[in-house]
């Protein structure tokens, strides 16, 4: 099956197979890297709003984190400028 | 014709411009180059179907020699690089083509060093409403789809603010 047609079901069943763990422990370790993941986009969110300084972001999320938010941004700024003026 | 009406795609923008219903606008281009690691990755592996690339006519598969692949991955270290990647890259070089479709940043970074201008799907959207293929707000709401339709890693944030620029 491939990844785009599996559902969390799939996911799940096929994880307790090939890791040989229980269900719950699956499930546990899914809720703290889920919540890990909206913790760490919220952060970057609010970093990009201009609500979080560069130094507050990297203090929470790490250089690595923000240093990409500030790739894609400028990524995003070139295209645009690329767009709209030539 | 010049060199910028020319672009070659990397997978990424075609794949993501088809799954939010716009690969058509890649005709904003006369002529769009891809290499082979593209086509299988793409239209050869089903995930966007070839009749729709074929009937735009806008589409030129390209043949890439491996050994001079191999010579110019070396080169401009580019060995970190997906094949697809990889062959866009050179031939932006062996055709002197100006512009790259991409929508990852390694290769963006990679083009750059090359003197080759990337440019993302958001991009090519945003384009495409300059062109006057589309409304202002037709264009906010491909932008918006980029991100929650299309399998492209763009958070809303980056989308609203290209949505600031257009306004």
């Amino acid at each position: 099956m491939s990844l785009g047609m599996m559902s969390v079901t799939d996911y799940l069943s096929s994880l307790v197979q090939m890791t040989d763990q229980k269900e719950e422990h699956i499930l546990a370790q899914a809720l703290e890297i889920g919540l890990r993941q909206l913790w760490r986009e919220e952060v970057l969110a609010r970093y990009l709003r201009g609500e979080l300084s560069r130094e507050e972001a990297i203090e929470l999320v790490g250089d690595d984190w923000v240093e990409l938010a500030d790739e894609q941004t400028n990524a995003v700024l070139e295209d645009l400028r690329w767009a709209l003026t030539t | 014709m010049g060199a910028n009406h020319i672009a070659v795609a990397d997978a990424g923008p075609i794949l993501h411009l088809h799954e939010i219903d716009l690969i058509e606008l890649l005709d904003i281009w006369d002529h769009i180059l891809i290499p082979q690691a593209v086509w299988d990755e793409t239209m050869g592996a089903q995930r966007v179907p070839a009749p729709r690339l074929t009937e735009m006519n806008h589409f030129s598969l390209r043949h890439v020699p491996m050994n001079a692949l191999r010579q110019f991955i070396r080169e401009f270290h580019l060995e970190k690089l997906h094949a697809g990647e990889q062959e866009c890259l050179y031939l932006c070089q062996r055709e002197g083509v100006s512009l790259l479709l991409t929508d990852d940043l390694a290769v963006r970074r990679a083009a750059k060093r090359l003197g080759v201008r990337p440019v993302g799907s958001l991009g090519v959207i945003v384009r495409g409403y300059r062109l006057g293929r589309f409304s202002l707000r037709e264009a906010k709401a491909h932008l918006r789809a980029l991100q929650h339709a299309s399998s492209l890693f763009v958070t809303p944030e980056i989308v609203e603010l290209a949505i600031r620029q257009l306004e």
